[in-house]
């Protein structure tokens, strides 16, 4: 029979600890537990057996750890330790049809990048390759004691896509109710049901006190059934060895609370004993089973946040899109990624709850630009991403290494975009934004676009796409060439709202497009969508008004309770009558004021770190560009790098006025004609291998920049032979290199070799914590800078001898 | 109680008595840093044996240093504790946030993250009441290398239970974690 049939209809028990039972039967110290596989098998399948004799149907095989940076990393054999571990199991359950078991992956024990140094695809080889191993010989998986969703969904997808056996994730909490990385168990809820886990599970960490809140929080919106493998209390150490508080009765009575609380499953994990699943089982038989699956909730998530779209609006920030922004388009075609990271770190900042990412531009390997912007957006942000793209491999390749739940933008009423993005969608879990176009184009009227919807969740059903997985957005014509078709729009908006099910997106921007005061259509456009029922719409989150009027539509239609929100962010609002009054007031509170003044407003406010001040008297001068540099800016930074020697002020106050100095530098850098003689440098910067810190570098590049430098910034852990390119590429001024560790330098040194075997005759500027004079010299660089300030001095150095 | 903000305010490079700007900067960072801090610890215990000529535990740790003998014999320890700390990932992810965007709050944060680590460290060991403790030495301070990390590592595989890892390079992640040996009398 298959037990995957039995999930959610009655209890499953599985077994208890496995490490305290080894202990207890006398495994050596050094000795893993999976190396008892083949060493000493008698003893696995005697513990196998009593847990089997105690109730327990479902034994885990004894591979916990059997991944191969425990196997064979260390001199072992993965395949001959996962077969015995199989193998024991199967002597133990001896025939029976009743009993099963499991293969037990377990973390791989590496954190997977940007957080750690392993990349998401080997972590699912490393996961895959167990599989292959297993499949077929036994009758399911269970990936536990999981504390990264990301990790965890590589293993998912490893077991998926080598295997049909049924599949359980099981993920470890902390006790401040989170995942090692930040996961909430609804989030942990929401990931593992868009990806398909047959059953949800938690285990690990806790006792059986500690868990019962978090069982609750699960249970009280999961729709798939719960096992929970709690420890038997939590560890208490005598400075030895390592026990457990709870006994097997005090064990039973919580099982019988998480009962009642609506799990489907139980077992043990450390500490628990064959006596701890009897009891539980023997606590059980006094309970009804009460799994009640709740209702599947649009729901998509980022590294550490979720956002449920249904309820409020959301707001997606349109920025990250080169259509019409030669900016982006540059920052693409040139690399600097980290500028566009920027933008959307900015939309957050203005409000955006979630954010598009496209980087659709002819004649680049979309692909990879896509892979690797959403994995640097990623680093930083934490919100929801929605994966942008037209080219299938683009959204394929994102979504799969996208760490959550992702908006997927899109699919069409067309049969070709169907059959390659339902797949995609299906897989990765992410909800997925429906256009309501077809191989006929957009039609005009509403009836006809809903048809499309109804064609393209029907279609998707067949894949496994459930109706809470889609949005439909039934497409924004502009209102100067299309007028009358802006209402059928607003129309299907409501009919797919109340008809279909489905919440719905729009692009809102494009309604506007031609007419004078564009601001003022998009936001009484969005007014009359959100009233038919919108609740996606992308929009430019900097629009101030726009943003504004989501925020009181919330409190009109009462779903801002107690307008909590829009008081919050609305109280200090400024109306124009209010303005027009306070501007006529001469200017208080300066006056009393004892501020150093230098009578140069501009060079005040870069000291002062004024950024918004500054750029305005910038803006406001009647000088050239390189007058007002000489005469306020670079002073200013001079007194500033000058203060912070004699340590009067600190590197933040150093590195803010920096900042505004490089504001002002951009401001004023517009009117200056574009020709390459003006800017300084260019100067290659990086971190070198091995080596992760950027602090430092970041504040030399921040620094050397506000003196007009460019800066071409490689990253961390950068190769010799990378600089060495960059290097040809850029042919910059000076190179300088950041290392923070001894171990590190090593590769400093060998950055430099790289470059005079090379015959890159550049000079070269190094610095970090662990960098001294002599260091300097003993490495072959041609100057050592002590920090940021000391960075420029030899940059303005060098500079000078080469534009002589 | 020590807030650290004295402790992170030296580390940004301020040699005065710091104004009302500078406090505020340092404490709005700090209370920042404290939000998303996780701190974790775990200590282990080891009778120390001397030989004559250098100091040894029975486990797979060199502890054959200058440095550390120095630190052992000064007070004539008998016991070693090795005290592992960690703030936790999302401190991590928070600094940066803003490598990019706004580079100064970075810096206040990871002086903030480096000062918040000791206090709590230094709080969990008084907690440990160690008798005649020696200052809380490091792999890589002195002639102690950094190599060491790998044998702490290997000897307390339970470190990566408070979620710690440490890499080729011996680099902990999350960064903000500290190993400490501290000298004793049993």
């Amino acid at each position: 029979m298959n037990i995957k049939d039995r999930f959610g209809k009655e209890f499953i028990v599985f077994d208890g600890g496995f490490g305290t039972m080894l202990q207890k039967y006398g495994i050596k110290t050094g000795v893993q537990s999976i190396e008892m596989n083949t060493i000493e098998p008698e003893t696995v399948q005697r513990i196998h057996r009593e847990y089997l004799e105690a109730g327990s149907e479902i034994i885990t095989c004894n591979t916990f750890g059997c991944d191969r940076f425990h196997t064979t990393d260390k001199g072992l054999d993965m395949n001959e330790l996962i077969e015995g571990a199989i193998r024991n199991a199967r002597e133990a359950i001896g025939g029976r049809e009743d009993k099963f078991c499991f293969y037990d992956i377990g973390p791989c024990g590496k954190l997977l990048e940007p957080l750690g140094d392993l990349p998401f695809e080997d972590a699912y080889e490393v996961f895959a390759e167990q599989v292959r191993i297993a499949d077929g010989k036994v009758d399911g998986f269970i990936a536990e004691t999981m504390t990264d969703l990301y990790e965890l969904k590589a293993a998912i997808l490893a077991v998926k896509e080598n295997s049909n056996l049924p599949l359980i994730a099981s993920v470890s909490f902390s006790d401040n109710g989170k995942t090692l990385t930040g996961a909430s168990p609804e989030q942990m809820v929401t990931t593992l049901e868009a990806l398909g886990v047959d059953m949800l599970g938690i285990n690990c960490s806790l006792g059986p006190r500690e868990l019962l809140p978090i069982v609750k929080r699960i249970t009280d919106v999961a729709e798939k059934p719960l096992l929970v493998q709690p420890n038997a209390g939590l560890p208490k150490f005598d400075g030895e060895n390592t026990y457990y508080d709870i006994d097997a009765d005090e064990y039973a009575l919580y099982i019988g609370e998480m009962i009642e609380a609506g799990i489907a499953g139980f077992g043990g994990c450390c500490g628990t004993t064959p006596d701890h699943i009897r009891k539980s089982i023997e606590e059980s038989q006094k309970h009804e089973f009460k799994y009640d699956p709740k209702p599947y909730r649009t729901i998509v998530t980022g590294t550490s946040t979720m956002v449920e779209i249904g309820n409020r609006v959301i707001r997606c920030g349109e920025r990250l899109n080169p259509t019409g922004k030669p900016k982006m388009k540059a920052a693409i075609l040139e690399g600097r990624l980290y500028d566009i990271v920027d933008e959307g770190v900015k939309q957050i900042e203005k409000g955006a709850d979630v954010l598009d990412v496209n980087v659709g531009i002819p004649n680049i390997d979309e692909e990879a630009v896509m892979v690797s912007l959403v994995k640097q957006l990623q680093e930083v942000i934490d919100v929801p991403l929605q994966i942008d793209s037209t080219d299938p491999k683009a959204l394929e390749h994102a979504c799969r290494i996208y760490n959550g739940i992702p908006l997927i933008n899109s699919v069409n009423g067309k049969k070709e975009i169907m059959d390659n993005v339902f797949p995609i969608a299906a897989k990765y879990g992410g909800v997925l934004i429906g256009l309501c176009i077809d191989e006929d184009g957009i039609p005009p009227t509403a009836e006809e676009r809903f048809k499309i919807a109804e064609n393209i969740v029907n279609e998707a059903a067949k894949y496994g796409i459930r109706k809470e997985r889609l949005i439909i957005d039934s497409l924004v014509l502009t209102a100067s060439a299309q007028q009358k078709e802006v209402m059928e729009t607003v129309k299907c908006v409501k009919y797919v709202t109340d008809r279909l099910g489905c919440s719905t997106c729009l692009g809102l921007s494009n309604v506007s497009f031609g007419l004078p005061n564009r601001p003022l259509i998009n936001r009484t456009f969005i007014v009359m969508a959100m009233l038919a029922g919108l609740k996606l719409p992308i929009l430019n989150p900097f629009d101030r008004e726009l943003m504004s009027a989501i925020d009181a539509f919330e409190v009109l239609n009462a779903k801002d309770e107690n307008a909590t929100d829009y008081i919050e962010r609305h109280a200090n609002d400024v109306t124009v009558a209010a303005t027009s009054a306070a501007a006529d007031k001469p200017a208080e509170g300066d006056a009393g004021k004892t501020e150093e003044s230098s009578g140069d407003p501009l060079f005040d406010a870069i000291v002062k770190g004024q950024k918004h001040k500054a750029v305005d008297e910038a803006s406001k001068l009647d000088k050239t560009p390189l007058e007002i540099v000489s005469d306020s800016l670079i002073p200013a930074l001079d007194k500033v790098g000058n203060d912070y020697d004699k340590g009067k002020i600190f590197l933040p106050q150093l590195m803010v006025s920096a900042e505004t100095a490089k504001l002002v530098f951009d401001e004023i850098r517009k009117n200056i004609k574009t020709d390459s003689s003006s800017t300084k440098g260019p100067i290659v910067i990086a971190t070198v291998e091995a080596d992760v810190h950027d602090i430092g570098k970041n504040i030399v590049k921040v620094v050397l920049q506000s003196y007009g430098f460019e800066v071409i910034d490689l990253g961390k852990d950068v190769k010799a032979s990378v600089i060495c390119d960059a290097v040809r590429e850029y042919k910059p001024i000076a190179v300088g290199l950041s290392a923070l560790m001894t171990t590190t330098v090593v590769y400093m040194r060998k950055t430099i070799e790289a470059l005079k075997e090379q015959g890159l005759d550049v000079p070269t500027f190094v610095g970090g914590a662990v960098l001294t004079q002599d260091v300097a010299d003993q490495i072959g660089a041609t100057y050592y800078a002590k920090d940021a300030m000391e960075s420029v001095r030899i940059c303005e150095q060098i500079n000078d001898e080469v534009t002589k | 109680m020590n807030d650290g903000i004295g402790l992170a305010l030296k580390y940004l490079g301020l040699k005065e008595t710091p104004d009302e700007e500078q406090l505020l900067m340092v404490g709005s960072a700090m209370e920042e840093i404290k939000k998303v801090a996780r701190p974790q610890f775990l200590h282990r215990f080891y009778p120390l044996h001397f030989d004559g000529s250098r100091y040894y535990v029975d486990a797979d740790l060199n502890l054959d240093y200058k440095s550390t003998y120095g630190l052992f014999s000064r007070k004539g320890s008998d016991c070693l504790c090795i005290l592992v700390s960690t703030l936790g990932v999302a401190v991590d992810k928070r600094i940066s946030r803003y490598k990019d965007t706004e580079p100064s709050r970075m810096v206040l944060l990871d002086a903030c993250a480096n000062s918040l680590i000791e206090v709590v460290t230094d709080e969990y060991q008084k907690k440990l009441n160690l008798k005649e403790e020696t200052f809380r030495y490091a792999p890589g301070y002195g002639d102690v290398p950094l190599t060491m990390q790998r044998q702490i590592f290997d000897l307390i595989p339970e470190i990566s239970k408070i979620g710690i890892e440490l890499d080729a390079c011996n680099m902990m992640h999350p960064f903000k974690s500290m190993t400490g040996l501290i000298g004793f009398k049993a």
